[in-house]
């Protein structure tokens, strides 16, 4: 059925594309201007100042040092293991979990809650958790890197906050049937769960990709580990500025410069093609239907 | 620890016990596990200065090995990683030079070291789960320094080592120069480390002025010497359209003090004829912040200063739009002149190093920024855990023998380089293309030109006459040609190394020097310190940008006073008398 | 009834107790029942915690205690509120406390609605693939790394930066770098961070909106209800309970500004109000390796925020059907 709309609507149409126009360009700046820096030649982005939206001249020299690293591809294929294996051990903890608090007429359902939203603020530090990965064997694996984070609360709890609002009819004619709380599981949460179950494997993804420092406590083979480490290896950041200021030899790169926007690009752009393939579940009307008949 | 590792210290621990056995008299009790009976004696030795060990009653081992040692020993050293050997070797243990040394003394040394950013969290972490190495290399992470370290039982001593011989280097160093001996031995007596000894003047410092040479040629002025002088010649370049001084924030103003050292202070402890001053109390600091604030107002500083940071400066550098500006001989002195002729190599922009400024013409400046001669927390400290200290100790002290400092710096002879006829090293090879390779580069990895720089901490000679006073000064430069680009970089070294002579050319007589405070008085101190820091730069920003009217500056001076700055000034007089006394 | 007890009606009150216990743990037992998959389903989530969360706790000891590395925890010494009471007592400290709220007050107030309204706005778009589009990349800013996005901020900001310059024609003045300014660092703090985030922080809010069933668009179309009506009396309460959700874990987090960000905008002029916590005690250079004092200003941060996070939950508790717990 066709609906009619109100020139409001319209006017409000026209202004709401050229507001997102707008923030598309403003939000799409940062990562061009890297990108612009990375193939830029070196000793001319040290002088430049200002706005960035070509490239001045053209340099592969600073990916030429980033893939130069014999570490880079091994600590590539390290990551990609962990963000698959690490994202399944997150995801299926964390749906069950979720269910779990989602329930009604749950007795200790609030007793849990309260247990794991106090582990959001308390916990005993790094000593004692680096004891606890040694003391289980745990340390230079990679199950160092894959259990600790298992479930992360917060996700848990917008899994479970979106349970929630599922509706309720679509458990009860299930129920009526004789289902088994593990049956609804499956059969009927499952199904209609997927925009929330790709924006959290989204954020477990994601968080896998980007992590480092467990990796750096935990980790002493070099073989095991994962891109971001490798990739900050390469950018020697912030030690950079103490270091400069000493004494009179200092090789210098320009390199250095464009180099930081380098690894930026190298360490980004495989997880923003994410992105794209999981909007395909932020598909409109995923309920429709479900009540018919 | 990785099973190989074990075993490797296992088998080291075994060695020990067959040594141990052959070296009759010995007192060294070689299980990795007795750590108490391994710091005992240290502990006990710590009273008197140099005291004698208790144990060795009898005289000095009668057996001290020779290097190379015969029996197998591994030396397990725990480092944090220099990010600038990144992407060049994976591992200290890759390093030619440390292979050299490995074959030197026998002993197999085995670098474990982890990145720079997790130094602290790491080292944290082995003391905590009791996973020592045999040798740190440096303790700076821990928290009171070496010596709460010592005091923790995580290092030990190495005055019974020196004494029983073990450590003839570094007991004939400290001989010959009692100065470096003093300050590195701790107020209890001991030594803790095989240092990192800053020995020559021009390492004692890397910053300073620089200012554009061809702008004051325009002008027609020399290069500043006095206050009133940088006053012309700010105001000239004012003129000439670019910003005629671009700090960095206000720390830095502090640290590197361009001005505020021709009133021979700093804004926080100096001292004058031996008394500990506070500059930011001081009536003459008004004068400073005046001077400050007046150049601010007339647009002699830069406006965003206090936002620079380093890459900010270096890209307004390398786009000629600064005048003067405080610089690091090696970092952005030379990279943004490079990056400019690498753009343009007839560019007329030359820029040049220029003196500490003093209020009077003539007058030689009493301080200026300077790093302390014996490097704090930085060096070779032995473990309580070290599996033999014994040998551990003659393998480390090999890095102060004459043949190891030669190797460190330059590389073997014949090899690396060779000795022109004026005595000089020339490290450099030509290739078959014409261009020549520096050989000593691939040896001791740094950075680019021949010249010792940091490896590991420990030694840091530059163009050594401290050790060696016949050892080769002057390193030859790569040769030129006559590709203009070569010739103009090589006069870019040339005038940055006259630059960071300049800069080092005086003693820093009003410099309060490092000392060796107790680590209760360490934090009594710094707990003072920290929030007076803070209220200082805040007060002198807003001095400067006139936010806060200088009528005020006796309330400035008052609240700090009240903050307790006295108390702290009296901790740092106390050692000072002490240190003086020497 | 009687205001002493006798000793009969003592027992049988104490009857009453054991009474009403017993029905108690029948509910309970009959509860463990009926919902025995449901249990099952949560063991390994509860060992999970148990293991990797509670176990290591024992090492917030050290906030009162002066730890040591080589005598372990145990054997560290006693010290009782020596640490807070340093903290509390710094010269700085209640501006930096002040500092921290405010910041995160402000954030709040700005920071936290705009991805929300960036969300409704987006669902209005009717072409699929522009709005694809626009949200693949909107979120990017959020991977790039805080380092160089501040210094991006630090190029506008400066007197010759477009921001600077922008600012200085608004007001009539000469141009004058933002960053310097301490009346602007929160300003440009908060703008930054929605620049930074709005995009990322959206995708939350629009898988909740298509978790709305369809079957109430519906609805609301039939009783007459054009776009904006359907979005105040569907979308919004659809997504009510995220946003709610949302909201209580905000407020647990008010006391902990990031050090990382206010450190790379930060400077001396802006210190009065850009100083937090975090920055404060990582100046003080107290935090090196002093486990001890950081274990107790976490403490502290800590205690603040789970109070802020209980009241903000009750509150819900009582104004709305979500809570956290």
């Amino acid at each position: 059925m066709k609906i009619k709309r109100t020139k409001g609507e319209v006017i409000f149409g026209v202004i709401n594309t050229v507001f997102m126009v707008v923030m598309a360009f403003v939000t799409l700046y940062p990562l061009w201007h890297v990108l612009m820096a990375s193939i830029s030649v070196p000793t001319r982005i040290m002088a430049h100042r200002g706005l960035l939206f070509k490239p001045l001249g053209l340099s592969n020299e600073a990916y030429v040092q980033v893939f130069k690293h014999p570490l880079l591809i091994r600590s590539y294929l390290n990551t990609i293991f962990y963000v698959l294996v690490g994202t399944t051990i997150n995801m299926v903890m964390t749906f069950h979990g979720a269910y779990v608090l989602s329930r009604r007429n749950v007795y200790f359902k609030k007793h849990i809650m309260i247990m794991i939203t106090i582990t959001m603020f308390i916990s005993g530090g790094m000593v004692p958790d680096y004891l606890l990965i040694s003391g289980l064997g745990m340390l230079n694996t990679p199950w160092a890197i894959l259990l600790p984070g298992a479930i992360g609360t917060y996700n848990m709890v917008m899994m479970r906050t979106y349970f929630q609002g599922i509706p309720y009819e679509l458990e009860e004619s299930a129920r009526i049937d004789g289902a088994t709380d593990i049956r609804i599981l499956y059969q009927i949460i499952l199904p209609v769960s997927t925009p929330i179950i790709a924006v959290i494997a989204l954020y477990y993804g994601v968080g896998h990709w980007n992590s480092w420092f467990n990796a750096m406590i935990y980790l002493t083979d070099r073989q095991l580990f994962p891109v971001q480490l490798v990739l900050r290896e390469i950018l020697i950041e912030g030690s950079m500025d103490a270091l400069e200021d000493t004494a009179i030899n200092s090789s210098w790169k320009a390199v250095e410069e464009t180099l930081k926007y380098a690894t930026i690009i190298v360490a980004t752009v495989p997880i923003l093609c994410v992105y794209p393939f999981l909007q395909k579940y932020f598909d409109k009307g995923v309920l429709v239907g479900a009540l018919k008949g | 620890m990785s099973h190989s590792t074990w075993k490797r210290i296992s088998s080291a621990g075994l060695s020990a016990v067959v040594l141990a056995g052959l070296l009759a008299g010995c007192n060294s009790t070689p299980s990795s596990s007795s750590q108490a009976s391994s710091a005992a004696p240290s502990n006990s030795t710590s009273s008197a200065a140099g005291g004698s060990s208790s144990a060795s009653s009898e005289a000095p081992a009668a057996a001290v090995p020779s290097l190379p040692l015969s029996e197998p020993l591994t030396v397990t050293i725990f480092s944090n990683f220099n990010a600038k050997f990144v992407g060049k070797v994976e591992n200290y243990n890759d390093i030619p030079f440390v292979k050299w040394w490995s074959e030197q003394t026998g002993a197999t040394i085995d670098f474990q070291t982890v990145a720079n950013e997790v130094w602290n969290e790491q080292f944290g972490l082995k003391i905590a789960s009791k996973d020592l190495p045999d040798v740190f290399n440096g303790v700076g992470p821990y928290t009171g320094g070496d010596i709460q370290a010592f005091k923790d039982g995580v290092v030990v001593s190495l005055t019974p080592y020196m004494e029983q011989g073990y450590m003839p280097n570094l007991s004939k160093f400290y001989e010959a120069f009692p100065k470096y001996a003093d300050m590195a031995r701790t107020s209890e007596g001991d030594f803790l480390s095989v240092p990192n000894i800053r020995g020559h003047a021009e390492n004692l410092n890397s910053n300073g002025l620089v200012v554009r040479k061809d702008l004051l040629d325009q002008a027609g002025l020399a290069v500043p010497t006095t206050i009133e002088e940088w006053d012309a010649a700010l105001r000239a370049f004012k003129t000439m359209g670019v910003i005629p001084f671009s700090p960095r924030d206000n720390k830095w103003l502090n640290t590197n003090m361009p001005f505020i050292s021709a009133w021979n202070m700093t804004y926080f402890e100096y001292q004058d004829n031996g008394t500990v001053k506070y500059g930011a109390t001081q009536p003459e600091f008004k004068e400073y912040l005046q001077l400050m604030h007046t150049w601010y107002e007339d647009g002699l500083l830069d406006p965003d200063y206090l936002t620079s940071d380093t890459k900010t400066i270096t890209a307004k550098v390398s786009a000629g739009l600064v005048g003067s500006y405080v610089g690091a001989a090696g970092g952005n002195l030379q990279n943004p002149w490079y990056a400019i002729v690498e753009e343009n190599v007839d560019s007329p922009i030359e820029y040049i190093g220029a003196p500490v400024p003093t209020l009077e013409k003539g007058a030689t400046p009493k301080i200026g920024p300077r790093y302390d001669e014996v490097n704090p927390n930085v060096g070779f400290y032995m473990s309580t855990k070290c599996a033999n200290p014994e040998l551990t100790a003659m393998v480390l002290d090999f890095m102060y023998s004459e043949e190891a400092n030669r190797a460190l710096n330059y590389g073997v002879e014949g090899t690396h380089y060779k000795l022109t006829a004026d005595g000089l090293v020339d490290p450099y090879e030509q290739q078959a293309d014409g261009t020549y390779k520096n050989l000593v580069e691939s040896w001791r990895p740094t950075f680019g030109d021949a010249g010792p720089g940091y490896l590991v901490g420990i030694l840091d000679y530059a163009n050594n006459t401290i050790l060696d006073p016949t050892s080769p000064k002057v390193v030859v430069s790569a040769p030129v040609g006559d590709d203009p680009l070569a010739k103009k970089k090589s006069h870019i070294d040339t005038v940055r190394q006259e630059a960071l002579s300049l800069w080092s050319s005086f003693e820093a007589v009003n410099r309060v020097p490092g000392l060796n405070y107790s680590v209760e008085d360490a934090q009594a101190r710094a707990d003072i310190y920290k929030d007076i820091e803070t209220y200082v730069y805040e007060g002198v920003t807003q001095f400067i940008m006139g936010q806060r009217d200088l009528e005020t500056f006796d309330a400035f001076v008052s609240e700090i006073q009240a903050m307790g700055v006295d108390k702290a000034m009296a901790i740092t007089q106390k050692y000072l008398d002490e240190h003086n006394k020497k | 009834m009687a205001k002493t007890a006798t000793p009969g009606q003592a027992a049988k009150s104490e009857s009453v107790l054991m009474g009403r216990l017993k029905d108690h743990f029948k509910m309970v037992r009959r509860d463990i029942h009926v919902n025995k998959h449901i249990y099952l389903i949560a063991l390994p989530m509860i060992i999970y915690y148990i293991v990797f969360k509670y176990v290591p706790m024992y090492g917030i000891q050290i906030a009162f205690k002066d730890y040591n590395l080589m005598k372990g925890i145990t054997a560290s010494p006693w010290v009782g509120l020596k640490h807070f009471t340093k903290f509390v007592n710094s010269y700085y400290f209640i501006r930096v406390v002040k500092n921290t709220f405010l910041i995160s007050f402000y954030g709040t107030l700005f920071a936290f609605p705009a991805p929300i309204i960036f969300a409704l706005l987006l669902n209005e778009i009717h072409s699929t693939k522009f709005r694809r589009t626009v949200q693949t990349i909107t979120y990017m800013p959020h991977f790039v790394s805080i380092v160089v996005v501040c210094g991006m901020i630090h190029m506008f900001c400066a007197s010759d930066g477009f921001l600077g310059v922008a600012v200085a024609n608004l007001l009539g003045t000469e141009p004058k770098n933002l960053l310097m300014n301490p009346k602007y660092f929160r300003t440009i703090y908060i703008l930054s961070d929605i620049w930074k985030n709005i995009g990322w922080n959206s995708i939350l809010y629009i898988a909740a909106i298509l978790g709305i069933d369809q079957a109430q668009y519906e609805a609301a179309v039939i009783d007459g209800a054009g776009k904006f009506a359907q979005a105040i009396y569907v979308t919004i309460p659809g997504i009510m309970p995220t946003v709610i959700i949302k909201l209580i874990f905000r407020m647990g987090e008010m006391m902990s500004v990031g050090f990382e960000k206010v450190f790379l905008l930060y400077n001396e002029a802006t210190w009065p109000v850009s100083d937090v916590i975090s920055t404060y005690t990582y100046r003080e250079g107290l935090l090196n390796m002093n486990y001890s004092y950081s274990a107790a200003v976490s403490l502290f941060n800590t205690v603040i925020n789970f109070a802020l996070l209980w009241t903000t939950n009750f509150i819900s508790r009582k104004v709305s059907e979500t809570s956290l717990f």
